[in-house]
């Protein structure tokens, strides 16, 4: 209990410890719930003067994954420099009679920020699905001109047969994903990941304690007595993983409460094992490496090099062989 | 009690010990002294089992074993822990149930007025006798001390010297490490000289200022460190 004090209730010991609970809160969690937003790109549509063509434009394209459409009467352009919108279309008054016209020179504005990325997508959606009724009127009325005879509507309504043809042929159609590691559920091992890459690093901070032992001749005159360097090492051992254990419990438990997709319950075991095995792992590098500067260098070419090789796997980059087991990452898979 | 049977020590490839052979016998109080580099904390933590030599024997027999304390040349203690629980650390560590020793011993050393004081709150002085205090918890029989008295004002080292004296009295063996004539005069019986790893004499303190004419024609360290002898002894007030 009194090594316990004495290596927790330290002002350092205390601010690295809530460093953790502060990265999940303000970074993990608002992560997952940024990503799920995310999947629906919002683009503006804004039309002045509310005009029929456009809402019925808007209808056509039927609201297209990934895009969250929005009809506006005002340009806000504010909500584009904040990133809330990746672009905005303004649409010129009398659109149906332009089109109707021939007159589609200059029909939108389109507005966009430097960040915006998928905004060209959209525009291809929106200009050919406005393409293919500006062609339709215009055929209508090539048709008109030369055969007075013929009614407008009529010809219009007949030209969509040649934008929905009868298939000559049907083909089968069928997804393939390739079975590898990276996945919805890989994506989902990244907070944990990361929560292992700070587990790793708290450890190294508590094995300065065991460092600083050593300088004061701590460790020597405990081994004086029985079993005298054991105990303390022992001590270190459970005080470590039974707080950080305790630490990733809380951590888990809150982040599952805020936000359910964010930090399983089910992955609790999980990093409990991984803590333990980490500990482990860094005191006898601790032990073995009496130098700082070594135990420093091993540590944390072992951390980079573990999460590199993780994700060079989880992007097909590099095959996962046997000696992935020896990168603890990899065993949050 | 201990025997050193042709002790020798070699760390990378620089003989540190060089054949010593010695003996110390229950309720000694001896004081290992030579210039810096003579090997002295290393025959020392041979001696306490805290080193293996690289040849010769170093045979201990106590009446249980391990029951040796070493005090450290540095102050081996957790900065942030009190001085309370360093001693309750020490006492379960050491299974020791003798209370009435850990409460003669901090009346001795006169920790009871900064007992709930942490370590890194404590002057030099008071980290030291703490040290002290610390390393004979356990009440063992043989005491290894490094140099454990340097940065201690006279008041703090009366108290340690009369408590380790005291322990001297009632049987314990001593052997430390000091350069401070002033606790050399009054806490050891004999005296070891090692020079370059070797031991070079061994006499009774009584008989030093005869011993001490052997260096005195040598140009060597030993010769200044014993040139000093009067100057540091009278210059504390002896």
């Amino acid at each position: 209990m009194t090594l316990w004090k004495s290596m927790l209730f330290k002002k350092s010991t205390l601010l690295m410890f809530l460093l953790m609970p502060l990265l999940v809160f303000f970074v993990v969690v608002p992560l997952f719930d940024q990503t799920v937003e995310d999947l629906q790109v919002a683009v503006h549509v804004v039309d002045p003067y509310e005009q029929t063509a456009v809402h019925e434009l808007i209808e056509k394209m039927d609201n297209p994954e990934p895009f969250n459409v929005q009809l506006q009467d005002e340009l806000d352009l504010q909500s584009l420099a904040r990133g809330e919108v990746e672009a905005i279309f303004v649409v010129e008054d009398q659109l149906a009679k332009k089109v109707q016209d021939g007159d589609v020179a200059e029909l939108f504005t389109w507005y966009r920020y430097d960040n915006s990325l998928v905004d060209g997508l959209f525009k291809e959606y929106m200009a050919s699905t406005l393409m293919e009724d500006i062609v339709r009127k215009e055929a209508a009325n090539l048709v008109v001109d030369e055969m007075h005879t013929v009614d407008w509507q009529e010809v219009y309504d007949y030209s969509s047969r040649y934008f929905e043809p009868e298939p000559l042929f049907q083909m089968n159609y069928e997804s393939y994903r390739e079975s590898t590691n990276h996945s919805e559920g890989s994506e989902a091992l990244y907070p944990l990941l990361l929560i292992w890459g700070y587990i790793w690093l708290l450890m190294i901070y508590l094995t300065s304690f065991i460092e600083h032992w050593r300088d004061k001749q701590l460790i020597e005159r405990l081994s004086i007595y029985r079993y005298g360097q054991v105990k303390l090492y022992g001590s270190w051992f459970i005080i470590t993983t039974v707080s950080v254990s305790l630490l990733i419990t809380i951590i888990v438990m809150f982040s599952s409460w805020f936000n359910p997709e964010s930090l399983g319950l089910t992955n609790l075991p999980k990093l409990v094992i991984i803590s333990f095995v980490s500990a482990l792992l860094l005191l006898m590098l601790s032990i073995l490496l009496r130098s700082r500067q070594a135990f420093l260098a091993v540590t944390l070419s072992y951390l980079i090099v573990a999460v590199a090789l993780f994700m060079l796997v989880d992007w097909q980059i590099l095959e996962s062989n046997w000696w992935s087991g020896l990168f603890i990452p990899f065993w949050l898979g | 009690m201990l025997e050193l049977q042709n002790i020798n020590y070699v760390k990378k490839n620089k003989e540190i010990l060089n054949k010593i052979t010695a003996g110390v016998e229950r309720g000694e109080s001896i004081c290992l002294f030579g210039p810096n580099g003579a090997g002295k904390s290393t025959l020392l933590k041979i001696m306490a089992s805290l080193i293996k030599p690289t040849s010769g024997k170093c045979e201990i027999s106590l009446s249980t074993p391990k029951t040796v304390g070493y005090i450290p040349q540095q102050i081996a203690l957790f900065p942030n822990m009190s001085v309370k629980d360093h001693l309750k650390y020490y006492q379960k560590l050491t299974k020791q149930k003798d209370q009435a020793f850990i409460n003669e011993m901090s009346s001795a050393l006169d920790l009871n007025s900064i007992m709930n004081k942490k370590v890194e709150e404590l002057s030099g002085g008071m980290a030291r006798k703490l040290n002290l205090a610390v390393g004979v918890i356990h009440r063992p029989e043989m005491i290894f001390l490094d140099e454990a008295f340097v940065g201690v004002d006279l008041a703090f080292k009366h108290d340690m010297l009369t408590w380790l004296n005291k322990l001297n009295n009632q049987g314990v063996t001593i052997v430390f490490v000091s350069h401070d004539w002033h606790v050399i005069y009054n806490l050891a019986k004999t005296m070891w000289v090692l020079q370059d790893g070797k031991l070079m004499d061994q006499f009774l303190i009584k008989d030093i200022s005869k011993r001490e004419m052997d260096y005195q024609s040598e140009d060597s360290a030993l010769k200044k460190m014993f040139a000093l002898r009067k100057f540091d002894y009278e210059k504390n007030g002896n």
